[in-house]
């Protein structure tokens, strides 16, 4: 109501408090965080613990006995065996380690090459600035899972493939957001008074630029986590992703498909497992975004 | 109007030459030599070259771009390197049953989510409103073939009200025909195939209507919140018009525009999901045999599948936009910058 | 007396709990009179106006109070007998022409849904009022401008056609929310004498919600002063601008730029209005007024009956001074 009252009554705070304040007060992200920090420590443990040969999980995740094949959730296997007779939940847990780091990898990718490729169109405008986006609208024009099932079928399987894919796709997202953010900051007065006083660009790129992207891509990224989740069970579901005997979610509900009416409970739980996941950075994604663009939170 | 279009649709032709220059790339390319998958690791050389020769690889690559796509012009998308078949009739023969999917799909999806997404805007913060968003958070969380065997194990498994793949009971299959099963079943009168054929539909229908439903109602809701901000909801109101018109005249026709981007853009993305949703359900459309050619890396179907769902995704884009354009006063086409 | 509202208190659910905008406000309109309901913006006065239309949102609720129309009281009435008085017997203009009008009907159907709503009319003869109504708020060739869309027309067009909105039922009361805030300064004063000229010629009643003492209240025939949700004076208009009693509309009289006057600086009051849920329980412009006493932090000040006004004030300036 009162707008220009509000700078003299609201303390002065640091965005990054803001951030967290505005995050804590959010219950579901708050969750969501600590969600995400404990898959992310599961993920370190179990790969630490089998690169040294220790075994923490209740069976090991890739060796099973065809003697204990198809056991119902019990006390000893939680959440069943499946047709190898492996155990569900070790095979569950172990494959938290591979969603997520072709999750970040793709991500990774994405984010790196499109904000780099939309900061340079946005900064320097022009031709090069029309070439790349012009790239990108050739790339969004084909919907981006089947383009990755393409770049798949060309490549061969392997989730090193998949992590490709999956990032090369996400590319014109990253690229659309940081040229879009570039060119609003390089319209202010201040860059235009940098750019006078003689600042080279590359002082303006780190000192004004990049804070100002930071906020919107590290969303995207978070959301962009979530949809790579996706992909990945999806490329595994399809037959492109891990080469057995490695757990990956998506490939454990191919392999259980043809068990669905005999042994459902060995599709029940990587499924869950995949949509907890996902549901958790969305979430995380969601909080953050109204945490750090106020404008969305009005509603 | 009519120049408008014609300009939108003549923008079209350099996004579609480079979607088809960017699969070819991908294809023969990035690709390992198709003679050695196609024929086997241990094939003979002299096996191996002729085959390369009966398709045409030792061409200079530009000179093989030219061939395919002069076919694809006059529809000719090349032959299976499997069944040496050619591509467009094993297409054409599959594409009904995507169709008939998606557009049951896209329906489902856009009353549903549209309707939710009032309900949701309208009662904003209610336990309806509540119940609402959680649900399509889910939905868009899961995955799209999970969706679908749960629902299997659900309506099939124990249940059994609805089977659990395929299109249509094989005796029941209408002969001849556009291959639209819903339509030719019809036509013919053959009432207990038509309801067969619903059955069948069911569950794949409402498995890839799940994620874009989802989308939809969510941009609803949130569209719908934005416009009954407006003043000129105020205004609508101070009239004295009654609730319901005030929310579907007023602010529905407005909160439309975003709405309609995203059901268009929902249909492509349907396309894909096609993938997915034919698969676990054994459905015998483009999707399912596009992963099986995927699978035994059969790149002239693959390329041909791609090079379809571009041209339809682009089309649905370029149809959102006119529609845009005809429902926004605002918008003007002479003044469109493009 | 047409519009009687009897300590109306309107309160709104919000992050810092239950706020009042409007606390214990009462004035009345007669036929055929001009009032102008007058303060700085979250004074409470749009709040007011729209508690008569009954067009709260739906986090703000009236808490106690009488609204009388004709004699009726609004507050006790269902949503559907409201309805049939909205737009009808009384209507509203408001502040932003630009973003009031829906823009994705023509005007001509915006004005028309109003006709058609209220009376039996056929669509032909609806059709001719609206011409006529158009022709009435001076838009230039209305047969024409009606198939105009909002985004077509200047600030003050879109305004007149909001009157001619208002005006489809010839209401016996309109409430005009800063009818000319938006526009510029010419405009302003040729919807002004518009919203005169409906007055003279139907004889309705306007309410006319302003944040300026100045041209706009000048307009009315009498004036409410509003601060924090209450009124503070009011009175004859002549009255109140040739002599406030309250030091608030002292305050605002002396912060309207005027030609004649050669100070080097704008006036302006000290301190700022506080939040609605930071007011005190004791007069609420005591902490911003130069002659406030110990006995103003004490408790409320009563509404002071006067013989040409009433002033909510213990130290009010008398004329001699």
């Amino acid at each position: 109501m009162t707008d220009a009252a509000m700078p003299l009554k609201v303390k002065r705070s640091s965005k990054w408090a803001d951030m967290w304040a505005s995050i804590y007060a959010n219950k579901a992200a708050l969750c969501s965080l600590f969600f995400i920090l404990f898959l992310v420590l599961t993920a370190i443990v179990t790969a630490v613990t089998q690169s040294m040969g220790i075994q923490i999980l209740p069976y090991d995740p890739n060796t099973g006995d065809m003697e204990q094949a198809f056991i119902a959730p019990c006390a000893e296997h939680w959440f069943g065996t499946d047709q190898l007779g492996r155990d569900i939940f070790s095979r569950v847990i172990d494959g938290t380690r591979i969603s997520l780091s072709v999750g970040a990898a793709a991500v990774s990718i994405a984010l790196i090459t499109g904000t780099l490729l939309g900061a340079v169109g946005g900064f320097f405008g022009g031709r090069l600035d029309n070439l790349i986006m012009r790239a990108m609208d050739v790339i969004l024009s084909v919907p981006s899972i089947l383009l990755a099932i393409t770049f798949m079928a060309a490549l061969g399987r392997g989730l090193d493939k998949a992590v490709l894919a999956i990032g090369l796709v996400s590319i014109p997202e990253y690229a659309r957001i940081a040229r879009s953010c570039v060119m609003a900051v390089k319209a202010n007065d201040y860059i235009q008074a940098a750019r006078v006083t003689g600042c080279s660009n590359l002082r303006i790129i780190l000192k004004h630029i990049v804070p100002n992207i930071t906020s919107p891509i590290v969303v995207r990224a978070t959301l962009g986590i979530s949809s790579a989740v996706l992909d990945t069970a999806a490329l595994g579901f399809l037959g492109l992703g891990v080469q057995p005997p490695f757990a990956e979610w998506g490939d454990m509900l191919a392999r259980s498909r043809s068990f669905i009416f005999s042994a459902p409970y060995t599709l029940i739980f990587p499924g869950l497992a995949i949509t907890v996941t996902v549901l958790a950075f969305n979430l995380f994604g969601d909080g953050l975004r109204d945490a750090l663009d106020p404008r969305s939170r009005r509603r | 109007m009519l120049l408008y279009f014609i300009k939108r649709l003549l923008m079209l032709i350099p996004v579609l030459f480079f979607v088809s220059v960017l699969v070819f790339l991908i294809m023969r390319v990035f690709s390992p030599d198709p003679a050695t998958i196609v024929l086997g690791q241990h094939a003979s050389l002299e096996k191996a070259e002729a085959w390369r020769e009966q398709m045409g690889l030792n061409e200079p690559i530009i000179t093989q771009y030219l061939n395919y796509m002069n076919g694809v012009l006059h529809g000719d998308f090349g032959v299976s390197y499997f069944t040496n078949a050619p591509v467009t009739g094993e297409l054409l023969a599959r594409l009904p049953a995507t169709i008939e999917l998606a557009v049951i799909a896209i329906i489902i999806a856009s009353i549903a989510g549209v309707f939710f997404g009032i309900i949701s805007a309208v009662k904003k913060n209610s336990i309806i409103d509540n119940f609402t968003m959680t649900t399509a958070l889910i939905g868009v969380s899961m995955p799209v073939f999970w969706l679908g065997m749960l629902l299997i194990i659900c309506f099939s498994g124990w249940l059994h009200w609805v089977p659990s793949g395929g299109r249509i009971d094989t005796l029941m299959r209408p002969m001849g025909g556009t291959g639209f099963y819903f339509y030719d079943t019809l036509v013919i009168g053959d009432y207990e195939a038509f309801f067969n054929a619903l059955q069948h539909a069911a569950l794949p229908a409402i498995t890839l209507a799940g994620y874009s439903m989802a989308i939809i109602t969510r941009m609803t809701r949130s569209s719908m919140l934005d416009v009954l901000h407006q003043d000129y909801i105020r205004t609508a109101r101070a009239k004295g018009l009654s609730s319901w018109r005030v929310i579907f005249k007023h602010a529905f026709r407005n909160a439309l525009l975003p709405i309609i981007t995203v059901i268009g853009l929902q249909f492509g993305s349907l396309l894909s999901g096609a993938v997915l949703t034919e698969t676990v359900f054994a459905w015998p459309g483009i999707g399912a045999y596009s992963v099986q050619c995927i699978l035994r890396s059969d790149f002239p179907v693959i390329q041909g599948v791609v090079l379809i769902v571009a041209f339809v995704f682009v089309i649905m884009n370029l149809l959102v936009d006119l529609l845009y354009a005809a429902l926004d006063p605002r918008v003007k086409y002479s003044q469109e910058s493009v | 007396m047409l519009l009687d509202v009897q300590h109306l208190t309107t309160e709104f659910r919000t992050r810092h709990g239950v706020v009042q905008a409007v606390r214990d406000v009462s004035f009345s309109i007669e036929k055929g009179e001009i009032l102008a309901l007058v303060g700085e913006s979250g004074s409470g006065k749009s709040v007011t106006s729209l508690s008569i239309m009954g067009l709260l949102s739906s986090n703000g609720r009236i808490s106690s109070g009488r609204i009388l129309f004709n004699g009726e009281d609004l507050l006790t009435k269902s949503e559907h007998a409201l309805r049939r008085i909205r737009g009808n017997n009384m209507s509203m203009i408001f502040q932003e022409p630009m973003t009031s009008l829906n823009p994705i009907f023509t005007v001509g159907d915006q004005i028309m849904e109003s006709i058609q709503l209220h009376t039996k009319l056929t669509k032909k003869q609806a059709q001719e009022k609206m011409l006529h109504l158009l022709d009435l708020v001076g838009i230039p060739n209305p047969s024409k401008r009606v198939k105009d869309y909002p985004h077509q027309l200047s600030g003050g067009m879109r305004q007149r056609i909001m009157i001619a909105i208002a005006m489809a039922c010839e209401p016996q009361l309109l409430i005009a929310d800063e009818p000319t805030t938006a526009l510029d300064v010419t405009i302003q004063a040729q919807i002004l004498d518009l919203i005169y000229r409906m007055r003279e010629q139907f004889n309705i009643s306007v309410l006319l919600i302003t944040h300026d003492l100045g041209v706009v209240a000048e307009a009315a025939d009498r004036v409410a002063v509003m601060y924090c949700g209450r009124i503070v004076e009011d009175g004859k208009t002549a009255d109140i601008l040739s002599s406030p009693y309250h030091p608030y509309t002292l305050g605002l009289l002396k912060s309207i730029p005027r030609l004649d006057d050669n100070a080097d600086r704008l006036y302006m009051i000290p301190g700022m209005v506080p939040p609605p849920e930071e007011v005190p329980p004791y007069c609420a412009f005591a902490d911003r007024c130069s002659r406030a006493q110990d006995a103003c932090r004490q408790g409320l000040p009563p509404f002071i009956a006067l013989k040409d006004r009433n002033v909510r004030c213990l130290n009010y300036i008398t004329e001699d001074q």
